[in-house]
């Protein structure tokens, strides 16, 4: 469904990535695994188009996108949720998810997609004339799953959902992860919580100053000495 | 394997920020401007150069307030024409404007600092807004009180020539003295921005709560950039006064004029040293071309003309022309991304320190939001040599507490004591009061300082303990390596990831060498690897005889670092004691740890 081929991108005159190439199948969860700075985020911004890279090619559904400015992706079908959660917070809830859906393509299903997302988050529907700023963390992380959805977005791109959260929060968001992938969506996610994450993913790759350099199916990672060792503290 | 082998070296500070090359460059390019027109010798060119040295001098000193401390002042013009005023009535009672432009400057800079003052409290557009309205009100000050100032008809000076009265028949002397204001203004501006002061300036423009967290006098800073601002600017406009030789007040106290000497820093490169002469010397020359050639035909048609001008540089240049220079003079060598350094492994002290007496007291602590019960008689104290771990659920006011406990809110009731090195007790108010007394602490939402490097961001804490550049960057350099930011240290704060950026937050605090240290979530997104090192360092800094609270929700961290935990629900203290007893409290697991948490622990 989606494929990086030798991909290199980075800020200004700091390159970050170094030719990495990776796939994920429709229906799949897949995971990147890497320590601070590997470059986990940026290819996560890459894919998005927020980041244009400097080498190398982006298919999503056979469709080249490596050039296609942010907006155009989302149309796509590619949500990213980005890390810190990034909601518009002096906006109530309601106006946080109309702003998910905003392309022309997703805004003439609103009120369907609305429906269906709030259905999935029960608190969100309760706070939903609130402005965003005032939600606890829990919360706010909440929305911002929610915003994604409203894309109707057939690849969710997760970039730590579990940052800065309770613990209680964290096992929250990941059964709401756990009930998005079981509703068929395919998932690209990165996670510090490198247990949690293999524990729900199906696939991984191992990214180490901006190179891929193990991948594998998630059993076969947590059992790998060198993620146990390097990520996993143990 | 990467992050095993860390080089913990730490290279020599470089001995100056303002390298031998680039100085000798601007010698360069300064005694060219001077040489150029006296060997031209015509006197046409003599004057357009004296113009630019004017407006160049104008708006370097323009660029301490806007550009270093950033805060917009559209109403520079008060200060020239104060100045300008200034040596004209002093001239016509018989005082030399040698004596004049120092009164001049005296009068602008209390002026400025009234001005100023109220405005610098407030976060907005109000010092823009005040700067204007007061340029107004010096121009209407100046078209009534016409005994002394001549009113519309303005003032003439009278025509005693010579060194002494800084009028001249020739050229060439109100060159040099043009020529001279500008280098004086260039080294004030140069000066201030490679000490202490710059530091400071950019750090509050960028972040004011960091800055004040920091030690930084947030207010004082300001009103010294902007006295030093105007005083300079009052200099000018006193010579500027007597090389026109009349003056009145709608040229003096000009809107017009007040945005230009800001366009110029900003097409030249707002911040920078040299930013606003590059500026004038493009757009200076360029103006009065535009008025030479479209003068006669098109009135006001230059004025479009530099419209374009900033419309151009606003789009395809946005660090100004210094932006496309300093690209091209090398000053942006691609790097390969050195990321993942990771924190340094630190050496432990073979004993802990024991633990002390209390050095912090929260005592009863009330604070309402708009009618949230934010926290509700929150009461605990922190002992010497401890480490305090403040958990609970997102939002239950953790933060408000340590908002609190450095001075950044006051607690409708209750107070927050602190123990002073020689034993006695205080209770700090402002962030700059606690920051004083030894109590450092970092944001969960992370505050960098986004414009300046890695370095120049830790060096601002560093500042706390050195007056002097180097010994700050030398600190700030032993602390990024230790924070495993090494590699980082020339890189910009904007480029760091979220771990980066929690790091870059505890070395900035670390720097300042505070005796209590607050920690907000600095274990967030980083893996668990890493949170062993993180631990690893938070336990030598423990050891070293630093007393921390730490709110963290990595329970790894609470579990293995914490001598107590006291936690939060709903702006209540429901649980404290040791983190073993207090993870099986039912009331804990409840409502922050969930039920998971506890079947993994078993």
């Amino acid at each position: 469904m989606l494929r990086l081929e030798g991909i290199h991108a980075g800020y200004g005159a700091t390159t970050i990535l170094h030719g990495i190439s990776l796939n994920v199948q429709a229906g799949e969860v897949v995971t990147i695994v890497g320590a601070n700075g590997a470059g986990k985020t940026t290819t996560l911004r890459t894919v998005a188009g927020l980041i244009k890279p400097t080498a190398g090619r982006i298919t999503f559904e056979g469709r080249d996108i490596t050039r296609l400015p942010a907006h155009e992706v989302v149309d796509l079908g590619i949500t990213l949720i980005p890390e810190g959660r990034q909601l518009f917070a002096d906006m109530t809830v309601h106006e946080n998810l109309l702003m998910g859906a905003y392309r022309a393509e997703a805004r003439a299903k609103q009120k369907d997609t609305l429906d269906q997302v709030l259905s999935l988050f029960p608190r969100v529907r309760e706070r939903l004339s609130q402005s965003a700023g005032s939600l606890s963390g829990g919360e706010q992380q909440m929305v911002a799953i929610a915003r994604g959805m409203m894309a109707r977005p057939r690849l969710l791109m997760f970039d730590e959902p579990s940052l800065g959260l309770a613990p209680i929060i964290v096992q929250q968001v990941f059964d709401v992860i756990d009930t998005i992938v079981r509703t068929g969506a395919t998932v690209l996610i990165v996670e510090q919580n490198v247990f949690h994450t293999l524990k729900a993913a199906d696939r991984g790759y191992v990214l180490e100053n901006g190179e891929i350099v193990l991948s594998d199916s998630s059993d076969a990672l947590l059992t790998n000495d060198h993620v146990r060792q390097a990520y996993l503290g143990i | 394997m990467t992050d095993t082998t860390l080089d913990n070296t730490v290279p020599a500070a470089r001995t100056s920020p303002f390298p031998l090359k680039k100085a000798a460059a601007l010698g360069a390019l300064l005694l060219a401007l001077l040489a150029a027109p006296i060997a031209i010798g015509d006197q046409f060119i003599s004057h357009i150069f004296i113009t630019i040295f004017i407006f160049a001098g104008l708006s370097t000193a323009w660029n301490i307030v806007g550009g270093y401390a950033g805060q917009l002042s559209l109403g520079h013009a008060i200060f020239y024409g104060i100045g300008a005023y200034a040596g004209v009535m002093l001239m016509n009672m018989g005082i030399s404007p040698w004596l004049g432009m120092f009164a001049g400057a005296a009068v602008s800079v209390v002026v400025a600092v009234a001005i100023s003052y109220p405005c610098f409290r407030l976060r907005g557009p109000f010092f823009s807004l005040a700067t204007i309205a007061f340029l107004e009100v010096f121009r209407v000050l100046a078209l009534h009180l016409r005994e002394f100032t001549g009113g519309a008809t303005g003032l003439m000076i009278p025509l005693k020539f010579g060194w002494e009265w800084m009028v001249f028949r020739d050229r060439t002397p109100a060159l040099l003295i043009a020529f001279g204001l500008l280098v004086v203004a260039l080294a004030v501006a140069w000066w201030i921005r490679s000490h202490r002061l710059g530091f400071y300036l950019v750090a509050t423009r960028e972040r004011q709560s960091a800055a004040q967290a920091a030690g930084v006098n947030t207010v004082k800073v300001r009103l010294i950039a902007v006295s030093a601002s105007a005083a300079l600017t009052a200099f000018i406009g006193t010579f500027h006064a007597m090389y026109l030789t009349f003056i009145e007040p709608a040229a003096m106290f000009s809107l017009t004029m007040s945005i230009q000497i800001a366009m110029f820093a900003l097409i030249g490169g707002l911040g920078t040293v040299i930013g606003p002469l590059v500026g004038a010397l493009f757009l200076v020359p360029l103006s009065e071309l535009a008025r030479g050639w479209l003068g006669a035909q098109a009135l006001g048609l230059h004025g479009f003309v530099y419209g374009v001008v900033l419309v151009l540089v606003v789009l395809f240049m946005p660090n100004g022309l210094m932006g496309i220079l300093s690209r091209y003079l090398g000053n942006a060598t691609p790097q390969r991304g050195t990321q993942s350094a990771s924190v340094a492994a630190t050496p432990r002290a073979a004993e802990r320190p024991p633990i002390g007496n209390d050095i912090l007291i929260a005592d009863h602590l009330d604070k309402h939001f708009a009618g949230l019960h934010v926290t509700n008689d929150v009461s605990f104290s922190l002992k010497e040599g401890e480490i305090l771990g403040l958990i609970g659920p997102n939002g239950a006011g953790k933060t408000t507490v340590f908002n609190m406990l450095s001075g950044f809110l006051k607690p409708d009731s209750g107070s927050v004591k602190v123990r002073t090195e020689d034993g006695s007790w205080q209770a700090p108010l402002t962030p700059g009061d606690f920051a004083a007394i030894g109590v450092g602490r970092t944001f969960q939402i992370v505050q960098p300082f986004a414009a300046m490097t890695v370095e120049e961001n830790i060096m601002v804490g560093a500042f706390h303990r050195y007056r002097d550049v180097n010994d700050a960057r030398e600190a700030a350099r032993e602390t990024a390596f230790r924070m495993g930011l090494g590699p980082w240290l020339h890189a910009e704060a904007r480029g760091l990831t979220i771990g980066g950026l929690k790091r870059l937050e505890v070395a900035r605090v670390m720097a300042m060498k505070p005796r209590i240290l607050l920690l907000d979530e600095v274990m967030a997104g980083i893996n668990q690897t890493d949170v062993r090192r993180a631990i690893d360092l938070m336990l030598s800094i423990r050891d070293s005889g630093v007393s921390i609270i730490a709110i963290e929700h990595v329970m790894q961290a609470v579990m293995s670092l914490s001598d107590r935990v006291v936690v939060l629900n709903s702006g209540q203290i429901i649980a404290e004691g040791k983190p073993q007893n207090v993870v099986r409290d039912p009331h804990v697991i409840e409502a922050y740890l969930g039920k998971e948490f506890t079947h993994a622990q078993a």
